[in-house]
Order: structure tokens, then C-alpha cells, then sequence
């Protein structure tokens, strides 16, 4: 196996191994909920603004 | 906005790619109902910029911790004058940390979800996404009182030239300051890295005869925004802890209280004599110690008003300057010291 070969072969391993190892955020059961519009919208109030003048 | 964080951000996004929700956010990511799923659950990791982003950005989350967005110092030292010694001890423990220190900024308050602010809570900026810059959505709504407004004219008058010529927060307020060069600071005027109009604009090289002169003669003198702010900025007053404070717009010119020898625009700062009663009554032995008026660069600059237009303005009418018998009353006696 030549040096080009050897580098591509390194680089295939390091990219599938790297995503074999890196944790998907989509790997829980919060994403059931918090990707989900209808359900967001229940869970969240609407706020309420106060009639006081800010600082800022 | 939004609460809902969408697949494509998750896909997209490389922290919510190689992050799972719970490396961040703690919790039961196994459990199906919302109680469980939420036990332990930490909303906020990044109040926390060490132990929740600092894995990776480290020095930017260190350095954090004792910036004025995170410690809210400049607002625990800037009163503090006023009070003796007990009375400190009692602001600093019932005010600052119970009040005024809930507008520390965490990470994410800039890079994720807006600043909950006056108890409105209006969500993640971009599904979750991490963002390098949203200012209309994050700076625009702490400073929203003043700054931002005169920023964009939405307070009345003319929008700052730089908002007109497509410029926001950051094009000024660089990374670097809000995140702090890990010097712990007490007032925002002691932050080196803040911008200054000269950094962009050269004297010496910029426009007529006429304003070269202009600008040598006023330079050591008068602040640039003494002349080149445009129109009546917010001033407000009489503040009263948890119930805000009343404000009317005008253009202030006196004398710098950080520079007695400088003219400059002056911001009237509502603390009164009684601001904190009804709080913790932590009363201000020493009111008089520090003005009620303070230097200020209001952000609406105009290549030309009329000062810039007309000596007279300043010279002959005094238009604008800060006179003793105009002062409210009941205010520090410091104020006099800033009339011209």
C-alpha cells in the first residue's frame, strides 16, 4: 500500500470511526418532546409583559 | 422564536451533534414522562461557563466568569459609594444578589436562548442552534431600555449613522470585550477593550479645513458625542426597586464626572435618595457622594447636528448644557459640580 493509499484509508477511519463515537443529540427521549410544535405549545405559557419601564 | 428545537438544527448544529441533550443539561434522557426525564435537570448549564462550555472553550469560558455580563459587578460597585460601610453589607446581600444580579448574562442567554427579560421569556433565538451573533435578539433586549432604541430610532428621532449604514453591536463591540480578558472589573468604563470612535475615524485626516479645525480645537475638551449625537436620548428618573422608573428624552451636556475638565453628553440615572426602601431599606448615608448625572454616549450619532452645524449652539445659546436651577430637586448636590 503506497503513502496515498495509507493516508485515504486513515482518513476513512478516522471519519466513520468519529461518527461511530460521537453522540447524536437525537439519541434521548428529550427530542420526543422538544421537537415536537404541539407539544411545546402546551407545556409553554405565554408571557407577560410588565408595565414598568426598563433600565438598560 | 421559538421552544422547539427542530432535527434539522440537531443535524445541523455540530454541538447538538456531538453532544448529547443530557452532557449539558443533565436530566434522565431514558425516562418517558416528563417528570422523570426532568429530574436533576439543569435549564441553564452555561450560568455555569466553566463546567458546561468551558470543556472546550476554555480560556473564552474562563475569562467569562469575571466579565461585567456575567458578574453584573459594575452595578454592585457603581452605587456603591453611597453607602456606609453597614449599609453596603446589606445592599450587597438583599439588593445586588437577590435583584440586580438576576441580569447576569450566562453563555447561552447570548448564543442560544434570548435574555429573559421583565420576567418575558421569548425563547430560543434559532431552534437551538448555537449563534455566534444575534444581536436583536439578545443584546437588543437587555438594552432595550436605552441604548437599542436610540440605536435604531425606534425612541424617536434619527437612527445612529452606523445602524443606517448596516452596522449592529458587534461590529463595535467586538467578541473580545463581552467575553473580558479575564481581569476582574468593576465598571464598564475600565473595560480596555472597548471600542473608540478614533479607532475608525482619524482626526487628523477626516473631512474640510474647516472640521480638522473643528476637531483640534474641540479634541481635548469635548467627547465626540457632546456634538455628533443626534436628537434627545433617554433620561429617567426617580426609580423605585421593583416598580422601574419614569423617563423623558433631552440632550444633557456637562462636565464629565470621571473628567471634570470634559464636556460631554450626560445620561440622568434614576437612583433617588429612597430607592431601595421598600426592598431591604438599605438606607444612603453618603447619597451626595456620587452625581445623579453620568457620562454617557448615546447611541444615535449624526455626522451633522446642529452643534456640528452651528457654534452658536454651544457658544452663544447654551443649548443643551446642564444648568443649577433646572437640577430636580432632591438630588445629589454632587450635580452642581457637572454644570458647565
Amino acid at each position: 500500500m503506497n503513502k496515498v493509499s495509507t493516508a485515504r484509508a486513515m482518513l476513512i477511519v478516522a471519519f466513520f470511526g468519529a461518527g461511530a463515537l460521537s453522540v447524536h443529540a437525537t439519541d434521548s427521549s428529550c427530542v420526543d418532546c422538544h421537537s415536537n410544535q404541539a407539544i411545546m405549545q402546551k407545556l409553554v405559557s405565554p408571557p407577560v409583559a410588565s408595565a414598568a419601564e426598563g433600565e438598560g | 422564536m421559538s421552544y422547539v428545537v427542530t432535527q434539522e438544527a440537531i443535524d445541523e448544529d455540530l454541538h447538538l451533534h456531538y453532544l448529547s441533550c443530557s452532557d449539558c443539561h443533565a436530566g434522565n434522557p431514558g425516562a418517558v414522562d416528563q417528570a422523570a426525564a426532568h429530574t436533576g435537570l439543569i435549564s441553564r448549564p452555561s450560568d455555569d461557563p466553566v463546567a458546561a462550555c468551558g470543556t472546550c472553550h476554555e480560556e473564552t469560558a474562563k475569562n467569562y466568569t469575571l466579565s461585567l455580563h456575567y458578574t453584573a459587578a459594575g452595578m454592585q460597585h457603581g452605587v456603591s459609594a453611597r453607602f456606609n460601610a453597614d449599609e453596603k453589607k446589606i445592599f450587597d446581600q438583599k439588593v445586588f444578589e437577590q435583584s440586580c444580579r438576576s441580569c447576569h448574562a450566562s453563555c447561552g442567554d447570548c448564543h442560544v436562548k434570548s435574555p429573559v427579560v421583565s420576567g418575558v421569556n421569548s425563547g430560543l433565538m434559532d431552534n437551538h442552534r448555537f449563534v455566534a451573533r444575534a444581536e436583536t435578539q439578545t443584546c437588543a433586549l437587555c438594552h432595550g431600555g436605552r441604548v437599542w432604541p436610540e440605536f435604531t430610532g425606534d425612541y424617536g428621532g434619527m437612527p445612529d449613522i452606523h445602524y443606517r449604514k448596516g452596522m449592529t453591536c458587534v461590529d463595535c463591540h467586538s467578541g473580545n470585550q463581552m467575553h473580558g480578558d479575564g481581569t476582574a472589573l468593576t465598571s464598564r468604563k475600565d473595560v480596555t477593550t472597548k471600542p473608540s470612535c478614533t479607532e475608525c475615524h482619524n482626526l487628523a485626516d477626516l473631512g474640510k479645513d474647516s472640521t480638522k479645525e473643528a476637531h483640534a480645537i474641540h479634541e481635548d475638551t469635548v467627547s465626540c458625542s457632546a456634538c455628533h449625537t443626534a436628537t434627545a436620548y433617554r433620561q429617567c428618573s426617580s426609580c423605585h426597586e421593583g416598580k422601574g422608573a419614569t423617563s423623558s428624552p433631552a440632550i444633557i451636556l456637562g462636565r464629565n464626572p470621571r473628567n471634570l475638565d470634559q464636556l460631554t453628553t450626560l445620561r440622568l440615572i434614576p437612583t433617588v435618595r429612597d430607592t431601595f426602601l421598600d426592598h431591604a431599606k438599605p438606607t444612603m448615608s453618603n447619597y451626595d457622594a456620587l452625581p445623579n448625572y453620568w457620562d454617557a454616549v448615546p447611541h444615535n450619532v449624526a455626522k451633522r447636528t446642529d452643534r456640528t452645524r452651528d457654534c452658536n449652539t454651544c457658544h452663544g445659546e447654551h443649548t443643551y448644557y446642564l444648568e443649577a436651577d433646572r437640577i430636580p430637586e432632591g438630588l445629589s448636590t454632587y450635580n452642581k459640580e457637572l454644570v458647565w
